[in-house]
């Protein structure tokens, strides 16, 4: 074995030494000819075959070369020199742009010189169009370059997606009256002033397309001045006329689908006297100049303004409009139909505002893609070169969508919360899981639960009649409903377990409130707690009001005639209340539901017979409308900032443009309040005012008032929101988002 | 009767079916106890407008037409829709023709790219699975075609989105193993959200905005909604404005494509479930006809009787079911398209039942009237393609 194998070596190493021999280079240089000659090409001599230059090259006289380096990026760079020589000296870093989103980036850089071009600045290429010393595709060419968001990242960083359940009914903001739509719409469109967060959970009014406003000594009449360097994305400049138009648009197109105009309409009008539908402005509004305007409203009102930053307060482009409104005509000439622009402005086409975004699509039921509009006025650059809203109701699509990082922002319920948060539990201190973030924060809408002081039913006879079971005249005949009554009410005031609610139906989802006007809101320091969770102070109350314990609770119908048990027979059982009184809630709304059957029990502890079964929404609101009801637990959010807005339609009469519900109360004394509050200009004056209507309605509750939502806010924690605010839009200019790189984000919100 | 005079006679039913249609909707629109307009204004029904100084309940019963007796509103809608005008979706706040139009196609190419998902499965299974009758093949087939058949479309759904569409921190298999980011499949839309898609909705396909029109102009404008097909038709000029990783046909194509996959796995499974166990049955039979011993007595190889032979005689009885399959899978829509976020009739129908529209509800049932109807006369124009003996003439 060993002979062999040595045999096997020694023949392996003959055979390598072999080809080592053979396959062997000869480096010794004997055999190569160097052939000398002028090796440059372009020289007059050169010699295509030379391999080494002997210096003989020839030149036209004027045309001999420079030697030296020639490599702009070397520190001995010669400029004169056309011949490089090879002396190149490199620095040790190359400089030069290193930001991937500038102009001139440079690869190979290796260190930023500051040189990075990034196109003209916002305000001279507004100046220079202003001036018309550049067409409007240049300028909006130009400033798409210098504002376009510019961050690189694995995650689109110059893009959000979100998703959403509720899809804007019409972006026309002369006929929308939705949440859906008012997102859009105040990001398409402005108003001269808009609602704002103030940083502390607070709302404020704050000036957009204007600058200030003047109000007449009587408070009739507001001068307003607006920006001069506002314009239309399509290059139209805005002026006061664009203004008064919108206004006057909104009130003669009378917002057929969802009747928000009554916003504006209540103020002022625009005297169409002719029918034409052009004297826009009529009295009440007149054109000062290109830049201020008057509007004269019916009577003096300190929530003006706040109504003015509604979204049917938004500016639209006049000249557009006209060109794209429908008006028929008969064979007169009377206009038989007007759609005041309508079907162009439902898509809220290029053009059409001002704000910083222009809708790119709108596949209904589905998407909704924005894109700027690099024409907006506001000095700063986009964040968001893209915002894209889907449309997704299953609220486990959503939920696995915003884990798995597909989408930026999706509307998440409170049950699903927990996948997000932890300490869901233990609310306000919810924290945010890995990636998200988790913020507790209050709304402004209330749960109340307003009372029918003139409740209907169906009677026997087959007709819908008034439930008249109290004689409140002391004729000897039943001519009210004991809803009516002050006492009563106050007891049933006293009957809801607020803190229960709070914590148990509502999930710690519901923030006391304890007037109207919820917290965050201006005023709400005019009220304090009075009503609590009291039983047996509510019956100290019924007592008082002559509400005893008589009628057998078995006989109670909703309608009345009840049974009235013999003094000697009754035992503490029976009911103080001559009918069962019908607690409102819709199906499918649990928080509600609950608040119900906590109440139900509570109310019968002290003799108040309910019937406080769920009912389909339809039937709801078929009931409401034919006044078939005695107590509604339901919701009110806000249209605009200001208190009227909700003591007005809680506790103000039908008189005074209030009682929102149908509930048919009625208090001189209080509207008289409400009104001199509505106008009251001075804010101190005001706060009195408000002070003073809640001292009177405690002692005459128009409602319950159960609470204000404060819910858990749920987003990436890579989305960087702009200062929270709960009535105004969701403003996408002020939103950032933060670039992954390498598979983490860089920055922090 | 030749095969035209047939086709035309079934069409021409169709007009008196589309009316019983019309009047059975439009009587139940009118059972319901609830009023369409107080569902629109809401808690505001109530307030009044200071100008005309009407609730807006009234107003809006007024829009509708509702404060019109029953009879005229009917005979209005008869004659309106005689018009081509279907009425105004209170839901929209657009013409409910066109809510119809841009629905239709969603579910309709989702049901049909179901149903070829579903008829090569279930015809497939079903064939290997009367073959190799009693066999381990045959045991797990038929227990798929239960399980395929028993799978509530909901949750169905949601675990191909979990398993499929997601990244594996989430729950998702397909990163590991094919290297892809975030799952193997998007989990809703019909397109990527980097995707302004060139349909009617896209200002980059409005002329008087970018100067682009996006189909040819021998194509229906703004496209036919069934986005596999409209892909291929875009024009370059449109797509040289989109996002560059969607610029081409093909890329275009492939987006819809992929989104189509789970949805429409989701929505033909039971199909494919019950073809399985239909063409197991029927194949079955069929191999003990005389036919059949006949072609093997004739020598004809095993594959040949199997496919040839039987195969065609036992396929009769499977087109019975596609009549009935396109329907079905148009009703399984609704919990498919709600999941994967597909705006198509089911989720149309839902919305319009929840806000008591009853111009949409009425477009969506004639709609869904006329495709049933249509699929089933297709089928019967199949039968005499299949099976010689049943001609029409």
């Amino acid at each position: 074995m060993d002979s062999k194998l040595r045999a096997l070596l020694m023949c392996t190493l003959m055979i390598a030494s072999a080809l080592a021999g053979c396959l062997g280079g000869d480096d010794d240089g004997d055999d190569v000819v160097e052939i000398l000659g002028c090796t440059y090409a372009d020289a007059n001599n050169y010699n295509a075959e030379a391999t080494k230059d002997d210096g003989s090259c020839e030149y036209d006289p004027g045309f001999e070369p420079v030697d030296g380096c020639t490599n702009p990026a070397a520190t001995n760079y010669n400029s004169a020199a056309t011949r490089d020589d090879g002396s190149c000296t490199m620095p040790d870093t190359v400089m030069g742009c290193m930001d991937e989103a500038a102009n001139n980036f440079n690869s190979a850089a290796e260190e930023d010189d500051g040189s990075c071009d990034y196109g003209m600045a916002q305000g001279d290429i507004m100046a220079a169009y202003a001036a018309g010393d550049m067409a409007f595709s240049d300028a909006w060419y130009n400033l798409s370059v210098s504002r376009k968001c510019r961050d690189l990242g694995t995650n689109n960083p110059c893009e959000m997606t979100q998703m959403t359940i509720g899809e804007a009914d019409t972006h026309d903001p002369a006929d929308a009256y939705d949440s859906a739509s008012g997102d859009v719409i105040s990001n398409v469109f402005d108003t001269l002033y808009r609602y704002e967060g103030d940083g502390d959970g607070g709302s404020i009014i704050v000036p957009r397309l204007a600058t200030g406003h003047t109000v007449s000594e009587d408070g009739l009449t507001y001068t307003f001045t607006l920006r001069d360097d506002v314009y239309f994305s399509n290059g139209d400049h805005m002026t006061s006329t664009d203004a008064v138009y919108s206004w006057c648009r909104v009130i003669g197109m009378g917002a057929p689908s969802s009747g928000v105009n009554w916003i504006l309409t209540q103020s002022f009008d625009c005297n169409d006297a002719d029918g034409n539908h052009d004297d826009m402005g009529g009295e009440s509004l007149s054109v000062i100049d290109d830049y201020s305007f008057s509007v004269t409203i019916s009577a003096p009102s300190a929530a003006f303004v706040a109504t003015i930053a509604y979204t049917v307060g938004s500016v639209i482009n006049s000249q557009l409009c006209e060109a794209n409104r429908v008006i028929e005509t008969d064979a007169n000439g009377t206009v038989t139909s007007d759609d005041y622009c309508h079907e162009w402005m439902d898509e809220a086409q290029v053009g059409a505002g001002t704000n910083a975004y222009m809708v790119a699509q709108w596949a209904r039921g589905t998407r909704l893609v924005m894109e700027p509009n690099w024409m907006y006025w506001e000095n700063a650059d986009f964040n968001l070169n893209r915002v894209v809203v889907d449309l997704v109701e299953e609220t486990q699509t959503r939920v696995l969508a915003l884990q798995d990082g597909e989408v930026d922002r999706a509307y998440i319920p409170s049950a699903q919360k927990t996948e997000f948060c932890n300490n869901m539990e233990d609310l306000p201190n919810a924290e945010g899981k890995d990636g998200f973030r988790c913020t507790y924060r209050q709304t402004y809408s209330v749960v109340n639960v307003p009372y029918n002081f003139a409740p209907k039913n169906d009677m026997a006879d087959g007709t819908s009649d008034y439930v008249l079971n109290h004689d409140c005249n002391g004729n000897g005949t039943n001519d009210c409903n004991v809803l009516s009554l002050s006492a009563v009410r106050q007891a049933l005031s006293y009957t809801l377990d607020y803190d229960t609610i709070h914590t148990e139906s509502y999930k710690n989802e519901l923030m006391p409130i304890y007037g109207p006007i919820p917290t965050g809101f201006p005023y709400d320091d005019t009220q304090y707690e009075v009503f609590t969770y009291d039983l047996a102070y509510a019956e100290d109350i019924l007592d008082a009001a002559g509400f005893i314990r008589q009628y057998e609770c078995a006989s109670l119908t909703q309608t009345g005639a009840p049974t009235v048990v013999a003094e000697a027979d009754r035992d503490g059982t029976e009911c103080r209340l001559p009918n069962e009184l019908r607690i409102l809630t819709n199906t499918g709304n649990d928080q509600r539901i609950a608040v119900a059957q906590l109440w139900g029990p509570a109310l019968e502890s002290i003799g108040i017979a309910n019937d406080n079964a769920d009912q389909p929404w339809a039937t709801v609101i078929d009931n409401y409308i034919y006044g078939k009801w005695d107590l509604w637990v339901i919701g009110w959010g806000p249209d605009y900032l200001d208190p009227d807005n909700y003591w007005s339609p809680f506790a103000g009469s039908a008189d005074i443009g209030g009682d929102a519900y149908h509930g048919y109360f009625e208090n001189d004394e209080l509207d008289a309040i409400l009104l001199d509050a509505r106008t009251e200009q001075d804010s101190d004056a005001r706060a009195l005012l408000y002070a003073d209507a809640y001292d009177l309605w405690v002692t005459s509750p128009t409602m319950a008032l159960l609470g204000q939502y404060a819910g858990v806010g749920v987003g990436s924690d890579h989305m960087c929101p702009p200062s929270y605010d709960a009535i105004g839009g969701d403003y996408f200019f002020n939103w950032d988002k933060l670039a992954k790189v390498s598979g983490s984000y860089v920055g922090e919100c | 009767m030749n095969t035209s005079e047939f086709i035309v006679r079934r069409i021409l039913l169709l007009i008196p079916v589309m009316i019983g249609v019309t009047v059975f909707t439009f009587a139940i629109a009118q059972i319901i106890p609830a009023d369409p307009a107080a569902i629109l204004c809401g808690e505001r029904c109530g307030l009044v407008d200071p100008v005309t100084g009407k609730t807006m309940l009234e107003l809006q019963r007024e829009r509708l037409g509702l404060d019109e007796p029953v009879i005229e509103q009917f005979r209005l809608y008869l004659i309106n829709l005689a018009e081509g005008d279907w009425g105004e979706s209170t839901t929209y706040n657009r013409p409910t023709s066109d809510v119809v139009r841009d629905a239709a196609p969603v579910t309709l190419e989702m049901a049909l790219f179901a149903l070829l998902m579903a008829y090569p499965i279930g015809i497939t299974l079903g064939i290997l699975s009367a073959v190799w009758q009693d066999q381990v093949f045959d045991h797990i087939s038929r227990f798929l075609a239960i399980a395929f058949v028993s799978l509530p479309i909901f949750w169905l759904a949601m675990m191909l989105q979990l398993v499929f569409g997601t990244g594996t921190d989430v729950g998702g298999i397909c990163d590991p193993i094919f290297g892809t980011e975030g799952g193997c499949f998007p989990i809703y839309g019909r397109h990527d959200a980097a995707l302004t898609y060139p349909d009617r909705s896209s200002s980059l396909c409005d002329t008087a905005i970018t100067g682009i029109a996006c189909y040819p102009s021998w194509y229906p404008s703004g496209g036919t909604g069934f986005h596999l097909v409209d892909s291929w038709f875009v024009t370059d000029e449109a797509l040289d404005n989109i996002n560059p990783e969607y610029a081409s046909n093909y890329k275009l194509f492939d987006d819809t494509l992929v989104h189509l996959i789970l949805p429409s796995f989701t929505l033909g499974i039971a199909s494919a479930g019950s073809l399985l166990r239909y063409m197991r049955a029927s194949l079955l039979e069929v191999m003990n006809e005389d036919y059949v011993r006949t072609a093997r007595a004739k020598g004809l190889s095993e594959s040949r009787v199997i496919i040839v032979h039987a195969c065609r005689n036992a396929l009769v009885p499977i087109l019975t079911i596609l009549g009935f399959s396109i329907g079905g899978a148009i009703g399984g829509a609704v919990l498919t398209e709600s999941i994967f976020a597909f705006y198509g009739m089911g989720n149309v129908a839902v919305d319009a039942i929840i806000n008591l529209d009853y111009s949409v509800l009425m477009g969506v049932t004639l709609i869904t009237a006329i495709i049933f109807l249509m699929s089933n006369l297709i089928v019967d124009i199949l039968y005499g393609v299949v099976d010689p003996r049943v001609r029409l003439e």
